[in-house]
């Protein structure tokens, strides 16, 4: 019980005041990109040039082992932004992310799987991905099959699975990866009731052993899993709470009032 | 660049051998699909790597049959010296070709989750090695053929084509940055390669009758990269070896400062492919 609510307080995912700004004009964006690489040094002050914009501006948030973070915001609030600094696939403008665990993503699109490969092949490389060694892939590859309720066609080409198929083995392979924190963004958006039900269920059960970020624009799920919230509007944080139903009506009075305007 | 030190270049290296270990499963499973799919549509699979450098051979046997083209006096037959050529040519411009484009490749996976982008790099090199063995032991047979001698300096081809392997990767990492942040500059290059290959001796021998050439020929690199290798794998006797190992160095510096260059901006260009 001690291990488990010292567990509860370990920080896995640490964003402190993060920026970062994009180009809306794509030829000038290159144009940026090519002038930036020969920009070795490292400044503090970071100024907007002519079409750039901030995505998202002095985020800070955090995220423990058991908690279940629900990110919300209207389209182009920076959501996916922020899950893509999280993940380092961008850098961050300025500030400063510390990922402290094995990080996992299921997104709605198995962008790193390929179809011509079978479901079994897609898994190593997916579990390679996530940093699984080929011992802990073998072990877990079959459970990882089983859940997907893929065993059959294991050995099909991927790119013959249905989408419902796809993303069960998505979500299997990122589960039973061992992960600390898990990333959703949109990732059940393809599932069925019945299905959602096994993901909310099985992350429920297990919610000690990692934190979870999860992004929807479906509310069930967050009433279902989350225990904090963070609202964010035009890539500023709005809301940042544990009072996760306060959170949804604040968001939900701030969608109709933008809706109405 | 300026100012770099050599804890730097230490540093960069460390990062990149222990990323390396750290995504070893990974690299094994890149590198199992990159040899598998390659040619995983076609019905003669991996049997390209033999009849892309034979149709090459075969066009320019063709205009040398026809007298349209004279490529001067070779120490071996011309078809066998025109097939180590083309095939140490293509070794060197796969490395080019293939990590040129490794940014926009790994893309579909980097926006799932992070990973070092040396990972893709590192299979890039390995599939190019992996291939150009195939080619050489399908060249070393043609040679018997030929009636070619080896002898004991032919097994310096391998230790001998390291500084052309650099300089493929160096150009190949180099270009990778403006193939996705200037992508003119990338196809400029990548479109010149043809005409690289003509200024290189590698349809025409080193001592061409042509003024010209001849001349480009002296102090382009590659004519020591290559020649050098191709006379020692066929028993050339009395190699000169300055130019190469004058070439070698220049290349190890270009390939540190280039892989320095590379680390610290890659992932600046990371985000251009994902926008």
């Amino acid at each position: 019980m001690q291990k488990e609510q010292d567990n509860r307080s370990e920080v896995l995912v640490d964003v402190q005041n993060v920026s970062k700004k994009f180009c809306k004009n794509l030829k000038k964006s290159m144009i940026y990109g090519f002038t930036d690489l020969f920009r070795i040094k490292k400044t503090n002050k970071i100024r907007l040039r002519k079409d750039e914009f901030w995505a998202l501006q002095d985020v800070s948030l955090s995220l423990k082992r058991g908690e279940m973070l629900a990110i919300l915001g209207l389209n182009g609030a920076g959501k996916t932004t922020l899950i893509r600094l999280i993940t380092k696939t961008f850098p961050v403008s300025s500030g400063r992310i510390n990922l402290f665990g094995r990080i996992v993503t299921i997104y709605e699109k198995n962008r790193a799987l390929n179809k011509f490969y079978s479901g079994r092949e897609n898994i190593k490389v997916k579990c390679a991905l996530f940093q699984m060694s080929r011992k802990e892939t073998m072990e877990k590859i079959d459970t990882i099959l089983n859940f997907a309720e893929i065993k059959e066609f294991a050995d099909a080409p991927f790119g013959t699975y249905s989408t419902g198929m796809k993303a069960r083995i998505n979500f299997a392979i990122a589960f039973y990866s061992n992960p600390d924190i898990i990333i959703i963004d949109e990732g059940f958006a393809t599932s069925d009731r019945k299905i959602l039900e096994k993901y909310i269920a099985i992350i429920r059960e297990n919610s000690h052993k990692f934190g979870v970020i999860i992004i929807s624009h479906n509310q069930v799920i967050i009433k279902e899993l989350a225990n904090k919230i963070v609202i964010l509007k035009k890539g500023k944080v709005f809301y940042n709470s544990y009072n996760v139903s306060k959170g949804l009506q604040i968001y939900n009075s701030y969608k109709n009032n933008t809706k109405t305007s | 660049m300026n100012n770099i030190k050599i804890s730097d270049i230490i540093s960069v290296w460390q990062s990149i051998i222990s990323n390396i270990f750290k995504y070893s499963e990974l690299l094994k499973q890149l590198v199992y699909i990159s040899l598998t799919q390659q040619f995983k549509k076609s019905i003669l699979g991996n049997a390209w790597l033999v009849i892309d450098p034979l149709m090459s051979i075969f066009i320019w046997l063709i205009l040398h049959s026809a007298g349209m083209f004279n490529p001067g006096e070779t120490n071996i037959p011309y078809p066998a010296y025109l097939l180590v050529s083309i095939s140490l040519w293509t070794f060197f411009v796969g490395f080019f070709n293939t990590i040129g484009i490794s940014i926009t490749e790994a893309g579909r996976m980097l926006i799932e989750v992070s990973f070092p982008i040396e990972i893709k790099v590192t299979e890039k090199i390995i599939i190019n090695i992996v291939n150009f063995i195939i080619t050489l032991t399908f060249c070393i047979v043609v040679l018997l053929f030929f009636g070619i001698n080896f002898n004991v300096k032919s097994l310096l081809f391998i230790p001998s084509i390291i500084p052309l392997l650099l300089f493929g990767v160096s150009l190949g990492l180099f270009f990778s940055l403006f193939e996705v942040v200037f992508f003119d500059i990338y196809l400029v290059v990548k479109r010149s390669m043809r005409l690289l290959m003509y200024l290189t001796p590698i349809v025409y021998s080193t001592n061409i009758k042509s003024g010209f050439l001849g001349t480009i020929a002296k102090y382009n690199p590659l004519t020591y990269l290559t020649s050098i290798p191709r006379d020692l794998l066929t028993g050339v006797e009395n190699i000169e070896l300055t130019g190469f190992w004058i070439t070698s160095g220049i290349v190890l510096i270009i390939f540190i400062l280039v892989v320095q260059f590379y680390y610290l901006s890659v992932n600046k260009v990371i985000e251009k492919i994902l926008d």
